[in-house]
C-alpha cells in the first residue's frame, strides 16, 4: 500500500536518489555530488527561514512598494528559485525607480541564496499576443476549510 | 530618498494598507477588516517556515513519488496560494494512482492553511502530465503570462 506523509530529515538519502531520477527524467546530463544534494535538500526543506526579508519596502510610515517573493524548490539541479509572488508600487510613488529597485533587490536576494532562476507571471492584457505566452499556470479553486 | 529595506513586524499595519490600494487596482471592492489582515500579514511573512515543503509517496521505506510546494503570498485577498512546484512519480511506481494521491494531500494542505489557490505549471511537451491534469478537470490557465530569468552563470541583473 502506498501513502502520502510529510517529508521528515530521516528521508533526505531516499529523496535525493529520488530527485537524481528525476533529473535524469528532466534531462539533466550529470548530478551534483551526494553530500551537495544532501545538503541542499537539508536547505531547502529541512531549515528554517530568517524571519525577515520577504519583501520590501521603502522607509517610514509610508510604503513606497512591495515585492513579496518566495523561494521554489527544486529548480535547476537542487537549487531553488525566487519566484516573485506580486511587485507593487503606491500609486504616489509610480515613475520614480521603485519597481527597478525592487527588481535589483530581488535580483540581490536570489543570488546570496543560489538561485538558479528568478521567475513571475503577470495578467495577459490587450499588448500580449497568445504565441508570447510560453507557460501558463493552472489554477484550481479550493475551499478553504481553516485559517 | 526611496530606499529598499526587508520588511518586519512593525510594517504589518502600513503593508495593510499598501495592499488594500493593491486589491483595489486588480478590482477588489471591499477589504477585510484591518485585524484580518494584520493577522493574515503576520502568518505569512514574519513566522518562521522552510523554503518548500515535501510530500513523500512511501511505499513501506522506499519513495514512490515527491510533491514539493511552497506557500506565495498574498493571493485572493491577503490569503496564500499553495504552488506546486514538482510533482514526481519515480518510474516503477507509475500508473498506480500515487500522483492522485499526492494531489489529494496537497489539496488537504491548502485547505488547512486557508489557501485561496492551488497552482503550478508543467512543460508544454509534457503531454502525460497535461491528460493527468485534464482528468483532474484542469488546463491551462488563460490569463498568466509566465517570465523566467536564468543565472546563466554572471548572476542576475536588470537589463535596463
Amino acid at each position: 500500500v502506498i501513502t502520502v506523509s510529510p517529508a521528515v530529515p530521516g528521508d533526505v538519502l531516499a529523496m535525493a536518489a529520488l530527485l537524481e531520477e528525476m533529473g535524469r527524467f528532466y534531462g539533466a546530463d550529470g548530478t551534483e555530488p551526494a553530500g551537495d544534494r544532501v545538503r541542499l535538500i537539508n536547505e531547502a526543506v529541512f531549515s528554517a527561514q530568517p524571519r525577515p526579508g520577504r519583501c520590501w519596502h521603502g522607509p517610514g510610515a509610508r510604503p513606497t512598494g512591495i515585492a513579496a517573493y518566495w523561494f521554489l524548490w527544486p529548480a535547476i539541479g537542487l537549487t531553488r528559485s525566487l519566484y516573485l509572488k506580486k511587485r507593487r508600487v503606491a500609486d504616489a510613488y509610480r515613475r520614480q525607480g521603485v519597481g527597478k529597485l525592487l527588481m535589483q533587490a530581488v535580483y540581490d536576494v536570489a543570488g546570496k541564496h543560489g538561485c538558479s532562476r528568478v521567475e513571475w507571471t503577470t495578467d495577459i492584457g490587450p499588448a500580449l499576443r497568445a504565441q508570447d505566452v510560453r507557460w501558463s499556470s493552472a489554477r484550481m479553486a479550493i475551499t478553504p476549510t481553516g485559517r | 530618498v526611496i530606499t529598499i529595506s526587508a520588511a518586519v513586524p512593525g510594517d504589518a499595519l502600513a503593508m495593510a494598507t499598501l495592499l488594500e490600494e493593491m486589491d483595489r487596482f486588480y478590482g477588489t471592492v471591499e477589504a477585510e477588516p484591518a485585524d484580518d489582515r494584520v493577522r493574515q500579514i503576520n502568518d505569512a511573512l514574519f513566522s518562521s517556515q522552510p523554503a518548500a515543503c515535501a510530500l513523500l509517496g512511501r511505499d513501506g521505506v522506499r519513495l514512490a513519488g515527491i510533491a514539493a510546494y511552497s506557500f506565495l503570498w498574498p493571493a485572493i485577498g491577503l490569503t496564500r496560494s499553495l504552488y506546486l512546484k514538482e510533482l514526481y512519480v519515480g518510474a516503477e511506481y507509475r500508473r498506480r494512482g500515487v500522483a492522485g494521491l499526492l494531489m489529494r494531500a496537497l489539496v488537504e494542505v491548502a485547505g488547512r492553511h486557508g489557501c485561496s489557490r492551488v497552482e503550478w505549471t508543467t512543460d508544454t511537451s509534457n503531454i502525460d502530465a497535461q491528460a493527468f491534469y485534464e482528468k483532474l478537470g484542469l488546463g491551462p490557465y488563460p490569463s498568466k503570462v509566465f517570465y523566467r530569468m536564468e543565472d546563466t552563470g554572471v548572476g542576475f541583473d536588470i537589463p535596463i
